[in-house]
Protein backbone atom coordinates (compact mmCIF):
# COMPACT_ATOMS: atom_id res chain seq x y z
CA UNK A 1 0.00 0.00 0.00
CA UNK A 2 1.57 3.31 -1.05
CA UNK A 3 1.58 6.01 1.93
CA UNK A 4 -0.20 9.25 -0.03
CA UNK A 5 -2.41 12.14 1.00
CA UNK A 6 -5.45 10.82 0.88
CA UNK A 7 -4.30 7.90 3.39
CA UNK A 8 -2.88 9.67 5.68
CA UNK A 9 -5.98 12.19 6.13
CA UNK A 10 -7.75 8.87 7.51
CA UNK A 11 -6.12 8.72 10.22
CA UNK A 12 -8.20 10.84 12.63
CA UNK A 13 -5.01 12.98 14.06
CA UNK A 14 -4.39 14.35 11.02
CA UNK A 15 -7.85 14.66 9.26
CA UNK A 16 -7.97 18.26 10.09
CA UNK A 17 -4.78 19.29 8.32
CA UNK A 18 -4.69 20.67 4.73
CA UNK A 19 -3.46 19.05 2.06
CA UNK A 20 0.17 20.80 1.88
CA UNK A 21 0.89 19.97 5.55
CA UNK A 22 0.17 16.17 4.82
CA UNK A 23 2.11 16.87 1.66
CA UNK A 24 5.22 17.63 3.58
CA UNK A 25 4.62 14.73 6.47
CA UNK A 26 4.06 11.89 4.06
CA UNK A 27 7.59 11.33 3.20
CA UNK A 28 8.41 10.60 7.25
CA UNK A 29 6.02 8.07 7.73
CA UNK A 30 6.88 4.35 7.13
CA UNK A 31 4.57 1.61 6.64
CA UNK A 32 4.75 -1.99 8.38
CA UNK A 33 2.74 -5.13 7.84
CA UNK A 34 2.66 -7.62 10.87
CA UNK A 35 1.67 -11.28 10.30
CA UNK A 36 -1.35 -12.64 13.03
CA UNK A 37 0.16 -13.21 16.67
CA UNK A 38 3.76 -11.21 15.82
CA UNK A 39 5.10 -9.03 18.64
CA UNK A 40 4.62 -5.50 17.46
CA UNK A 41 7.15 -4.07 20.46
CA UNK A 42 7.62 -4.85 24.14
CA UNK A 43 6.75 -3.20 27.06
CA UNK A 44 10.09 -1.10 28.62
CA UNK A 45 11.52 -1.00 25.15
CA UNK A 46 12.75 2.67 24.22
CA UNK A 47 10.36 4.21 22.01
CA UNK A 48 11.46 5.21 18.48
CA UNK A 49 7.97 6.03 17.12
CA UNK A 50 4.78 6.52 17.12
CA UNK A 51 2.01 3.75 15.52
CA UNK A 52 -0.71 3.96 13.34
CA UNK A 53 -2.96 0.99 12.92
CA UNK A 54 -4.47 1.57 9.33
CA UNK A 55 -5.72 -2.14 8.74
CA UNK A 56 -6.36 -5.00 11.21
CA UNK A 57 -6.24 -5.41 15.22
CA UNK A 58 -3.93 -4.91 17.91
CA UNK A 59 -3.62 -6.08 21.49
CA UNK A 60 -1.82 -4.18 24.25
CA UNK A 61 -1.21 -5.90 27.21
CA UNK A 62 1.06 -5.94 30.52
CA UNK A 63 3.04 -8.64 32.09
CA UNK A 64 3.88 -9.31 35.77
CA UNK A 65 7.34 -10.56 36.59
CA UNK A 66 5.13 -14.31 37.34
CA UNK A 67 4.23 -14.22 33.60
CA UNK A 68 0.39 -12.73 34.96
CA UNK A 69 -1.02 -10.98 31.70
CA UNK A 70 -3.27 -7.86 31.87
CA UNK A 71 -4.74 -6.70 28.68
CA UNK A 72 -5.08 -3.10 28.57
CA UNK A 73 -6.94 -2.34 25.42
CA UNK A 74 -7.65 -3.99 21.62
CA UNK A 75 -6.84 -1.03 18.97
CA UNK A 76 -7.95 -1.08 15.56
CA UNK A 77 -8.40 1.04 12.68
CA UNK A 78 -7.60 4.96 13.11
CA UNK A 79 -6.16 4.29 16.60
CA UNK A 80 -2.82 4.36 17.41
CA UNK A 81 -0.18 3.81 20.01
CA UNK A 82 3.33 4.67 21.28
CA UNK A 83 1.59 8.14 21.45
CA UNK A 84 2.99 8.38 25.49
CA UNK A 85 6.51 7.60 25.24
CA UNK A 86 6.84 9.73 22.00
CA UNK A 87 5.75 12.68 23.61
CA UNK A 88 7.34 11.99 27.34
CA UNK A 89 10.89 10.41 26.29
CA UNK A 90 10.01 7.20 28.60
CA UNK A 91 9.86 3.20 27.27
CA UNK A 92 6.62 1.69 25.93
CA UNK A 93 4.20 1.51 28.94
CA UNK A 94 2.56 -1.86 27.34
CA UNK A 95 3.65 -4.97 25.22
CA UNK A 96 1.88 -4.86 21.49
CA UNK A 97 0.73 -7.91 19.26
CA UNK A 98 -1.27 -7.97 16.29
CA UNK A 99 -4.41 -9.88 16.70
CA UNK A 100 -4.97 -10.24 13.12
CA UNK A 101 -2.72 -9.42 10.22
CA UNK A 102 -1.64 -5.40 10.70
CA UNK A 103 -0.75 -3.00 8.61
CA UNK A 104 1.17 -0.13 10.23
CA UNK A 105 1.81 3.38 9.77
CA UNK A 106 4.88 4.52 11.46
CA UNK A 107 6.40 8.22 12.40
CA UNK A 108 9.36 8.56 13.91
CA UNK A 109 9.43 9.93 17.95
CA UNK A 110 11.50 13.63 16.97
CA UNK A 111 9.46 14.17 13.72
CA UNK A 112 5.86 13.33 15.64
CA UNK A 113 6.71 15.86 18.17
CA UNK A 114 7.67 18.01 15.33
CA UNK A 115 4.38 18.01 13.46
CA UNK A 116 2.91 18.30 17.27
CA UNK A 117 4.30 21.83 17.57
CA UNK A 118 3.85 23.19 14.54
CA UNK A 119 0.17 21.85 14.07
CA UNK A 120 -2.18 22.87 16.44
CA UNK A 121 -4.67 20.76 14.25
CA UNK A 122 -2.65 17.94 15.46
CA UNK A 123 -2.08 19.27 18.79
CA UNK A 124 -6.01 19.11 19.69
CA UNK A 125 -7.17 15.86 18.41
CA UNK A 126 -3.55 14.65 20.16
CA UNK A 127 -4.69 16.13 23.64
CA UNK A 128 -8.62 14.85 22.93
CA UNK A 129 -7.25 11.57 22.82
CA UNK A 130 -4.80 12.05 26.07
CA UNK A 131 -7.90 12.89 28.16
CA UNK A 132 -10.33 10.21 27.06
CA UNK A 133 -7.05 7.71 27.42
CA UNK A 134 -7.20 9.45 31.33
CA UNK A 135 -10.91 9.05 31.79
CA UNK A 136 -10.84 5.33 30.45
CA UNK A 137 -7.57 4.36 32.89
CA UNK A 138 -9.35 6.05 35.20
CA UNK A 139 -12.17 3.45 35.16
CA UNK A 140 -9.72 0.54 34.94
CA UNK A 141 -8.18 1.91 38.22
CA UNK A 142 -11.59 2.21 39.81
CA UNK A 143 -12.92 -1.36 38.40
CA UNK A 144 -9.47 -3.26 39.59
CA UNK A 145 -9.21 -1.76 43.21
CA UNK A 146 -12.71 -0.97 44.30
CA UNK A 147 -14.60 -4.24 42.79
CA UNK A 148 -14.63 -8.06 43.16
CA UNK A 149 -14.30 -10.53 40.40
CA UNK A 150 -17.34 -11.64 40.56
CA UNK A 151 -18.56 -7.68 39.63
CA UNK A 152 -15.85 -7.55 36.79
CA UNK A 153 -16.59 -10.60 35.58
CA UNK A 154 -20.79 -9.48 35.26
CA UNK A 155 -19.85 -6.51 33.61
CA UNK A 156 -17.84 -8.32 31.21
CA UNK A 157 -20.01 -10.66 30.28
CA UNK A 158 -22.68 -8.02 29.50
CA UNK A 159 -19.95 -6.12 27.86
CA UNK A 160 -19.39 -8.88 25.49
CA UNK A 161 -23.31 -9.48 25.18
CA UNK A 162 -24.01 -6.06 23.75
CA UNK A 163 -21.08 -5.20 21.70
CA UNK A 164 -19.17 -8.20 21.10
CA UNK A 165 -15.32 -7.22 20.91
CA UNK A 166 -12.81 -9.27 18.92
CA UNK A 167 -11.67 -12.42 19.17
CA UNK A 168 -15.51 -13.78 19.53
CA UNK A 169 -14.58 -16.48 21.38
CA UNK A 170 -13.02 -16.30 24.65
CA UNK A 171 -11.34 -18.30 26.97
CA UNK A 172 -10.91 -18.60 30.60
CA UNK A 173 -7.31 -17.79 30.81
CA UNK A 174 -7.58 -14.21 28.24
CA UNK A 175 -11.05 -13.45 30.51
CA UNK A 176 -8.51 -13.37 33.02
CA UNK A 177 -5.92 -11.40 31.75
CA UNK A 178 -9.10 -8.78 30.65
CA UNK A 179 -10.39 -8.59 33.88
CA UNK A 180 -7.18 -8.40 36.13
CA UNK A 181 -7.65 -12.24 37.73
CA UNK A 182 -6.42 -15.80 37.35
CA UNK A 183 -7.89 -18.57 35.16
CA UNK A 184 -9.08 -20.31 38.35
CA UNK A 185 -10.90 -17.43 39.39
CA UNK A 186 -13.12 -17.18 36.22
CA UNK A 187 -13.72 -20.48 36.03
CA UNK A 188 -15.27 -20.75 39.93
CA UNK A 189 -16.96 -17.65 39.11
CA UNK A 190 -18.17 -18.60 36.01
CA UNK A 191 -19.67 -21.92 37.55
CA UNK A 192 -21.53 -19.83 40.50
CA UNK A 193 -22.79 -17.79 38.05
CA UNK A 194 -24.08 -20.55 36.34
CA UNK A 195 -25.42 -22.12 39.28
CA UNK A 196 -27.11 -18.91 40.15
CA UNK A 197 -29.01 -19.22 37.31
CA UNK A 198 -27.66 -16.02 35.50
CA UNK A 199 -26.25 -17.58 32.83
CA UNK A 200 -26.39 -20.73 30.72
CA UNK A 201 -23.04 -22.67 29.72
CA UNK A 202 -23.43 -24.34 26.64
CA UNK A 203 -21.25 -26.18 23.99
CA UNK A 204 -19.21 -22.95 22.76
CA UNK A 205 -21.12 -20.30 24.21
CA UNK A 206 -22.15 -18.71 27.41
CA UNK A 207 -25.50 -17.64 27.18
CA UNK A 208 -26.78 -14.44 29.46
CA UNK A 209 -30.46 -16.05 30.90
CA UNK A 210 -30.68 -13.45 33.76
CA UNK A 211 -30.15 -9.94 32.22
CA UNK A 212 -30.95 -7.91 35.69
CA UNK A 213 -29.52 -10.47 38.30
CA UNK A 214 -26.40 -9.98 36.38
CA UNK A 215 -26.74 -6.14 36.43
CA UNK A 216 -27.11 -6.51 39.89
CA UNK A 217 -24.16 -8.77 40.37
CA UNK A 218 -22.45 -5.46 38.28
CA UNK A 219 -22.89 -3.04 40.05
CA UNK A 220 -21.85 -4.96 43.09
CA UNK A 221 -25.01 -5.17 44.80
CA UNK B 1 -21.64 -33.35 11.77
CA UNK B 2 -22.48 -29.85 11.52
CA UNK B 3 -21.15 -27.67 14.63
CA UNK B 4 -20.61 -24.30 14.99
CA UNK B 5 -18.40 -25.09 18.91
CA UNK B 6 -14.96 -27.07 18.69
CA UNK B 7 -14.03 -29.42 21.48
CA UNK B 8 -11.51 -28.36 23.90
CA UNK B 9 -7.81 -27.33 22.68
CA UNK B 10 -4.77 -28.58 24.15
CA UNK B 11 -1.42 -27.00 24.34
CA UNK B 12 0.67 -30.42 24.99
CA UNK B 13 3.89 -28.24 25.75
CA UNK B 14 1.73 -27.45 28.87
CA UNK B 15 0.50 -30.48 29.74
CA UNK B 16 2.31 -32.91 32.70
CA UNK B 17 -0.22 -35.68 32.31
CA UNK B 18 -1.45 -35.60 35.98
CA UNK B 19 -4.77 -37.03 34.22
CA UNK B 20 -6.95 -34.44 36.74
CA UNK B 21 -8.94 -34.12 33.36
CA UNK B 22 -9.88 -37.20 32.61
CA UNK B 23 -11.21 -37.35 36.46
CA UNK B 24 -13.05 -34.58 36.18
CA UNK B 25 -14.69 -35.35 32.84
CA UNK B 26 -18.20 -35.69 34.54
CA UNK B 27 -19.47 -37.55 30.86
CA UNK B 28 -16.01 -39.88 30.02
CA UNK B 29 -15.24 -38.06 26.89
CA UNK B 30 -11.84 -37.43 27.62
CA UNK B 31 -8.87 -40.03 27.30
CA UNK B 32 -5.11 -39.84 28.20
CA UNK B 33 -2.89 -40.38 25.11
CA UNK B 34 0.51 -40.51 25.46
CA UNK B 35 1.25 -36.55 25.29
CA UNK B 36 -2.16 -35.19 26.44
CA UNK B 37 -5.79 -35.39 26.84
CA UNK B 38 -7.75 -36.92 23.93
CA UNK B 39 -11.01 -35.52 23.39
CA UNK B 40 -13.75 -37.35 21.84
CA UNK B 41 -17.10 -35.21 22.55
CA UNK B 42 -19.97 -36.25 22.00
CA UNK B 43 -19.51 -38.87 19.45
CA UNK B 44 -17.83 -41.42 22.27
CA UNK B 45 -19.60 -39.20 24.90
CA UNK B 46 -22.25 -41.84 27.11
CA UNK B 47 -24.17 -38.44 27.71
CA UNK B 48 -23.93 -36.82 25.00
CA UNK B 49 -27.82 -35.30 25.22
CA UNK B 50 -26.96 -34.35 28.71
CA UNK B 51 -23.67 -32.82 28.18
CA UNK B 52 -23.43 -29.39 28.79
CA UNK B 53 -20.08 -28.68 28.12
CA UNK B 54 -19.00 -27.80 31.57
CA UNK B 55 -15.41 -26.89 31.01
CA UNK B 56 -14.28 -28.45 34.68
CA UNK B 57 -11.48 -30.28 32.44
CA UNK B 58 -9.87 -26.82 31.69
CA UNK B 59 -10.61 -25.43 35.47
CA UNK B 60 -9.05 -28.24 37.36
CA UNK B 61 -6.02 -28.46 34.80
CA UNK B 62 -3.21 -27.12 36.85
CA UNK B 63 -1.10 -25.94 34.31
CA UNK B 64 -3.54 -24.16 32.13
CA UNK B 65 -2.89 -26.74 29.09
CA UNK B 66 -7.00 -27.18 28.29
CA UNK B 67 -9.09 -24.35 27.23
CA UNK B 68 -12.72 -24.43 26.17
CA UNK B 69 -13.35 -21.03 23.79
CA UNK B 70 -16.75 -19.77 23.95
CA UNK B 71 -18.90 -17.16 22.71
CA UNK B 72 -20.88 -14.80 24.96
CA UNK B 73 -24.33 -13.90 23.92
CA UNK B 74 -27.10 -12.10 25.08
CA UNK B 75 -29.54 -14.87 24.14
CA UNK B 76 -30.13 -17.43 22.00
CA UNK B 77 -31.36 -15.16 19.22
CA UNK B 78 -27.96 -13.34 19.42
CA UNK B 79 -26.44 -16.49 18.62
CA UNK B 80 -28.41 -18.01 16.03
CA UNK B 81 -27.70 -14.36 14.46
CA UNK B 82 -24.43 -13.91 14.67
CA UNK B 83 -24.10 -17.91 13.18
Amino acid sequence: MTITVQTLSQLPFFARLDDDALREIVPHVHERTCSRGQVVLLEGDPCQAVYFIVRGLVRTHRTSLEGREHVLAYLGPGESFGLVPALDGGPHLSSVDAVTGTTLYIIPCEHFRRIVREHHEVALPVLEHLAAEVRRLSDVVEDLALHTVRTRLARFLLAQAEHPQLPHRWTQEEIAAHIGTVREMVGRTLRAFAASGLIRRQRGRVVVVDREGLEREATGR
Amino acid sequence: MNRTWTLPQVDETRCTLCGLCVEACSCQAVQLGERGPIFACPEACVRAEACDCCCLCEEVCPTGAITCAFEIVGSEQDYTKRN
